[in-house]
């Protein structure tokens, strides 16, 4: 399977057309899991996930949720509107 | 009307002065577009965003704001897109019986807003080089202090 992350703010030149494909041999189990798995893909990203929010539609998913059944994350860097 | 938009905003219309008779007071936050930042001179800004949780979020804002303050109305619109220096990039109101409230619930609004809602500003310098403002963390579970920047 694919795991696709839509990629925001000063994320999105880290993905092709602001999106990261992830390929998985086996579907992790949580949030926390796929990010791993993510850092390892794209180790760019890595030092900045931890101020990132993993976002499924509009709910905004702990990193110790269960992954949900979906193909498509988006990941939220620190916001800056106003 | 949607909480973002691509066209300059209808400041007249976010009012809502034919309605809301009991309101005597009404407080108006505009935030622009600055020609500077932290030293460097910014020619334009360009505002993306996470729709749908940008328009939720914006959306519980205004509904926590209401309740908090006693308030029958506020409503916030923020641009996305490029602006130039000038631009109206967001628009907080808030109408109250008095004054008081009203200024303190326009305060929360865009403080929340810059503090909760997933959109990005991104300069452009006059010296041709560009960067995203560092901004708030908005996972829920982290302690970390994760408001830096522009988010003041």
């Amino acid at each position: 399977m694919i795991l696709h992350f839509d990629l925001y703010g000063e994320l999105e030149p880290l993905g092709e057309g602001g999106r990261i494909a992830l390929p998985l041999e086996h579907r992790p189990a949580t949030v926390a899991e796929a990010l791993a798995l993510l850092a390892e893909h794209c180790p760019p990203l890595q030092p900045r996930l931890g101020r990132c929010a993993v976002v499924w539609d509009t709910e905004v998913l702990l990193r110790s949720a269960p992954l949900p059944a979906t193909d498509q994350l988006a990941l939220l860097p620190p916001v800056a509107g106003g | 009307m949607s909480h973002l938009t691509e066209q300059p905003i209808d400041i007249p219309a976010l009012l809502a002065l034919d309605r809301f008779p009991d309101c005597g007071g009404l407080a108006l936050f505009a935030g622009t577009v600055r020609d500077h930042h932290q030293g460097l001179a910014v020619r334009s800004l360009r505002y993306t965003a996470y729709a749908p949780l940008a328009e939720r979020r914006i959306a519980d804002i205004e509904r926590e704001t209401c309740r908090r303050f006693g308030l029958d109305y506020c409503r916030v619109q923020h641009r996305i897109g490029d602006l130039c220096i000038g631009d109206v990039a967001i628009v907080c109101v808030a109408r109250a019986a008095h004054r008081a409230e009203a200024f303190e619930a326009c305060r929360y609004l865009i403080e929340e807003v810059k503090h909760q809602a997933p959109i990005w500003k991104q300069e452009f310098y006059e010296d041709g080089s560009s960067a995203y403002v560092q901004g708030c963390c908005i996972r829920p579970d982290t302690h970390l202090d994760c408001c830096h920047g522009d988010a003041r």
